[in-house]
């Protein structure tokens, strides 16, 4: 016997043996009157698992063992998720290494490429599982696009539908111009750059009148579709219902008054342009 | 009463032009005041834009306003910047 702990001979022995054996089976204990099961949140195909999934899965494996141990029906789920855009990413990243696209080889291969990727990811993730002895339940293993678990997801998504629990509608979203899809609210980052604040000339129609708004994207000025001040701000009200001349078009855009606007902040006018600003979006739809 | 929602960008973030007919304004928002369709949306930006990349735009149209006297002033500002870092050339930084 060694003198010091070799976790290759030892674990690699019993993990398995376990495996071999099936000790891990949801199939066992299945007369106990109590059942016990966790489904993995299953780890992204885009990479290899962290420390963090090592903390989690050491938590889920205590109590699963716990549960196991006094007899209960026991399920630890196991599986890996597809993680759409994210893989996609990876798959580019790899690509781009070798300096080609992925409008280069074409979407079948493209997507052939993506597959070989969760094999060999996918295969990584659940090796270092076994390895860290985790007892799920192998034979039961699955991928968030195999077909059941696909069709489980539409059937709960309609289901949800009909109930009124989920709805559908058309919304500004954050939308991507080089991915070309919309990015949900958390796969946004906002960072601080440096840039410029624009000051510009909104004449007001027959009259020597002249409003000043402040951007930061100048260029949106082709779509303004109004100038709003607040509706308490005496130097402006007497502007409400005119319209001011926009630059380099022939429009004409009307001054309205909204509570939205802060009067105190630069000259109290701010241009709205609804299909490019989330705020001024909901100036248009809201309220 | 705003004039309505005026999308300007293709979804390649250029300015809409004839050649590109791609929308977003097709649509039927129930609370939506206007939505402009396309084809009225073009006939409003001038020629001389359409068809630019949005910071080939903003490029083009801070010097015109300028050159017209629209231009008031322009400031150095810290802006918030959204990217997503689903981008394969996202860094963080």
């Amino acid at each position: 016997m060694e003198k010091t702990y070799n976790p290759k001979q030892i674990e690699s022995k019993y993990r398995s043996l376990w495996e071999y054996k099936n000790l891990f089976s949801s199939d066992l204990n299945s007369t106990s009157k109590n059942a016990y099961c966790i489904m993995l949140p299953p780890p992204n195909v885009t990479g290899s698992l962290h420390m963090g999934h090592a903390f989690q899965h050491t938590i889920m494996d205590v109590l699963t063992r716990y549960h196991r141990g006094k007899g209960y029906q026991t399920l630890w789920q196991p599986g890996t998720d597809h993680a759409g855009i994210a893989t996609q990413m990876v798959v580019e990243r790899q690509l781009s290494d070798q300096n080609i696209t992925r409008h280069d080889i074409g979407r079948d291969r493209f997507i052939d490429k993506i597959w070989d990727w969760k094999e060999q990811s996918g295969g990584t993730i659940t090796t270092q599982m076994r390895r860290l002895g985790a007892s799920v339940d192998w034979k039961r293993e699955r991928f968030t696009m195999d077909e059941e678990l696909s069709n489980a997801v539409h059937k709960v998504f309609i289901q949800l539908y009909n109930e009124g629990l989920i709805y559908r509608g058309k919304r500004l979203v954050n939308w991507d111009p080089i991915l070309h899809t919309a990015v949900s609210d958390l796969e946004v980052i906002n960072t601080e750059e440096q840039g410029s604040l624009w000051h510009m000339r909104y004449h007001i129609s027959d009259s020597n009148e002249v409003m000043i708004v402040a951007t930061t994207r100048p260029e949106t000025m082709l779509g303004d579709s109004a100038v709003a001040i607040h509706p308490d701000d005496k130097r402006y009200t007497h502007l409400i219902g005119k319209t001011i001349d926009l630059p380099l078009t022939n429009r004409k855009i009307p001054i309205i008054a909204d509570d939205y606007v802060d009067m105190e902040f630069g000259t109290g006018c701010v241009k709205i342009t609804p299909a490019h600003d989330f705020n001024d979006y909901e100036i248009e739809v809201g309220s | 009463m705003s004039q309505g929602i005026i999308s300007i960008f293709t979804k390649d973030a250029k300015v809409k032009s004839e050649q590109c007919d791609d929308t977003f304004t097709d649509i039927n928002l129930e609370k939506s005041n206007v939505i402009w369709k396309d084809k009225d949306i073009i006939k409003v930006i001038p020629k001389k834009y359409r068809g630019l990349d949005r910071f080939k735009a903003r490029k083009q149209i801070i010097k015109d306003l300028d050159e017209l006297g629209f231009l008031e002033k322009t400031r150095p500002n810290s802006l918030a910047h959204r990217t997503t870092w689903l981008r394969s050339d996202f860094t963080r930084r």
